[in-house]
């Protein structure tokens, strides 16, 4: 697809992305300090709502677990941050290692179990990682009160730091961050790989023939959107200076998945706005209901039922045939 | 020794049993629900803990645990049917994962529901029968032995229902083909929206049953639903005498274990169980090897 791009396909592209960050880098300028932190939410939670479209909307093995990795990523982040070095970078790498390591092993072992089974064994495999740190209250990760007084890290850049103590500065590193996030993972998509992951999408069984390995494929992808997932919580906890087991919950996993269903899966950009909206709306809700769980509800009832293939699916589906081809 | 095995593991090998027949009585429930319609009811708990708050509410009103029961029973039913009628009805034919997502958010909103009606904190039921019963010098309440019995029948009743009327074969057939089976004449729609409803009052009458052992909170569902899951896949999903199996398996396991170690960590145990299962054999313990 990226090779079939003439020229000035290309600069629309970059005119549009430039644009884009340009009106996502003055955003915060006309916000107020409650909605700045609402923006750096919903952008952090945007890349792990992306995350998890890489699974889900590529490869299309459904998972019900993925919290467990936006959680461990954010313990990892906490962990380095008041107990070892207080470095962002530092935390990212840890968080990312961890997020690797656990997605390695849970992707393995789940890999063989298809559909529905698939599903369940991970929401098994996070319980199982919910339950543990949430018993482990003689530990330094504090139990179910959550690792609590993280401080806010430093953000050393090659001639200057950037005090990430001010909601602004956070807002401004969260948007790079994604959109690095973003083009990593449009890279991995566009790749060679990713056409081999569509293809286990599109006929698991044909795959084979063509000289790739399914299991490996699906695995490596596993892996790829734990360590995103892994990254978002870190820098989520980096931001709200706790870690705590809400990050592990499934209820967080369940989540993840309507934002991706609310964008559309398999677009990439889709989960992102789908976590944006959502964050958002949750955010209205609860402001003016006491009960915000209510509508919550009845609004992931809703996406499911009405719009299965999400906002970007309304507008975007001749987009996704010519991707087909 | 010998007092040892009576005082100790006695009571709680019957305490096992009757956690494995309320967890078989969601699982059973859960797993023909799948069986028959490819759903998988995330909110299946939620109707359980529906169950104990009618049974609470009615026990409130006229204090008699007897006429609590069939009332709660008959008003979960009646959920599920609005419900299927409602919302389920739309979906089928999609994809198993929308059902997840679809029960997700019903969940949800049931434990927000229950929460702004019944409130937040833990309630209670008396206990209907106090009497208790000697075995080989161990004192046991009656009634989780009332619970057992009655677990018993009901499960028998299922299994009668299933394999020896009309009724029954007409489910097997909707499971088995339900376009074969809408066209030699089946109410495909109709035999979905009874056994739902049948499914859930299930989980309804396990949860009214349970609340004068255990705590009626908004959020008791989720307990319940995990365990439920596990079972039912350790039993093969859509297989029913797997699901029953697995709930005793792990009704005895949990309860067994919580003799050397703590509870919270036997629980977490079951999990790894389930793991253990899906790695050896990923169609479950129960099941045939691929569907």
């Amino acid at each position: 697809m990226a090779k079939l791009n003439s020229g000035s396909n290309l600069k629309k592209t970059f005119l549009v992305h430039a644009i884009i960050l340009a009106a996502l880098a003055v955003l915060p300028l006309f916000l107020n300090g409650y909605h700045q932190k609402l923006a750096v939410e919903a952008i952090i939670l945007s890349v792990f709502a992306m995350s998890l479209d890489l699974v889900m909307g590529y490869a299309g093995i459904a998972t019900f677990g993925h919290a467990a990795f936006f959680g461990i990523g954010g313990y990892a982040m906490g962990v380095m941050l008041k107990f070892l070095f207080p470095s962002l970078w530092l935390g990212l790498i840890l968080a990312g290692f961890c997020t690797a390591i656990l997605a390695f092993f849970i992707g393995f072992v789940s890999i063989r179990a298809k559909g529905i089974y698939f599903a369940i064994l991970t929401l098994a495999f996070a319980e199982v990682v919910y339950r543990i740190i949430f018993h482990s209250y003689n530990t330094p990760l504090g139990g179910s009160d959550g690792l609590v007084g993280v401080p806010t890290p430093v953000l050393h850049f090659w001639l200057f730091d950037v005090d990430l103590t001010k909601t602004i500065n956070f807002y401004w590193v969260a948007v790079v961050f994604a959109y690095l996030s973003y083009m990593t993972c449009k890279l991995i998509v566009g790749s060679p790989f990713g056409s081999i992951l569509s293809g286990i999408r599109e006929n698991e069984n044909r795959v084979p023939f063509l000289g790739f390995n399914v299991k490996w494929t699906k695995v490596t992808a596993f892996v790829l959107a734990g360590i995103f997932a892994g990254f978002s919580g870190a820098m989520f906890t980096a931001f709200k200076t706790y870690a705590d087991t809400e990050q592990l919950n499934f209820l967080l996993s369940g989540k993840v998945i309507v934002m991706g269903l609310i964008g559309g899966i398999g677009t990439l950009v889709g989960p992102m706005i789908g976590a944006v909206v959502i964050t958002i709306l949750e955010s209205i809700v609860s402001t003016y209901v006491r009960a915000h769980h209510l509508i919550t509800g009845a609004i992931f009832v809703m996406v499911v039922i009405f719009m299965p293939k999400g906002l970007l699916g309304l507008f975007a589906r001749k987009d996704r045939n010519n991707n087909g081809s | 020794m010998i007092d040892y095995l009576i005082y100790v593991i006695l009571p709680q090998v019957l305490h096992g049993l009757v956690w494995g027949t309320v967890i078989a009585f969601i699982a059973l429930g859960l797993t023909i629900i799948f069986g028959l319609m490819d759903i998988v009811n995330f909110a299946h708990g939620e109707y359980y803990m529906v169950g104990a708050f009618m049974g609470y509410t009615v026990m409130s009103v006229i204090p008699n645990f007897w006429i609590a029961v069939p009332v709660a029973v008959a008003s979960v039913a009646l959920l599920g049917l609005f419900t299927e009628f409602i919302l389920f009805r739309r979906l089928y034919g999609r994809e198993p994962i929308f059902h997840l997502l679809l029960t997700f958010g019903l969940g949800m909103m049931f434990r927000e529901a229950a929460q702004l009606i019944w409130g937040a904190e833990t309630k209670r039921i008396d206990v209907p029968v106090t009497a208790t019963v000697e075995m080989l010098g161990t004192v046991y309440p009656v009634y989780r032995l009332l619970i057992l019995g009655i677990g018993i029948c009901v499960i028998l009743l299922i299994w009668y229902v299933l394999k020896h009327t009309s009724a029954g074969a007409k489910i097997r057939a909707v499971a088995q083909d339900r376009t074969m089976a809408w066209a030699l004449g089946i109410k495909v729609p109709v035999i979905y929206t009874s056994v739902f409803m049948c499914g859930v009052a299930l989980a309804g009458f396990a949860g009214v049953l349970m609340s004068p052992i255990n705590f009626v909170y908004p959020t008791m569902g989720i307990d319940v639903i995990l365990r439920a899951f596990i079972v039912v896949v350790i039993g093969g999903l859509g297989n029913v005498m797997g699901a029953l199996l697995a709930s005793l398996m792990i009704g005895e396991i949990e309860a067994l274990a919580s003799i050397w170690i703590s509870p919270t960590i036997a629980e977490t145990l079951v999990f790894v169980i389930l793991i253990v299962t899906m790695i050896v054999r990923p169609a479950g313990l129960f099941g045939k090897a691929e569907r």
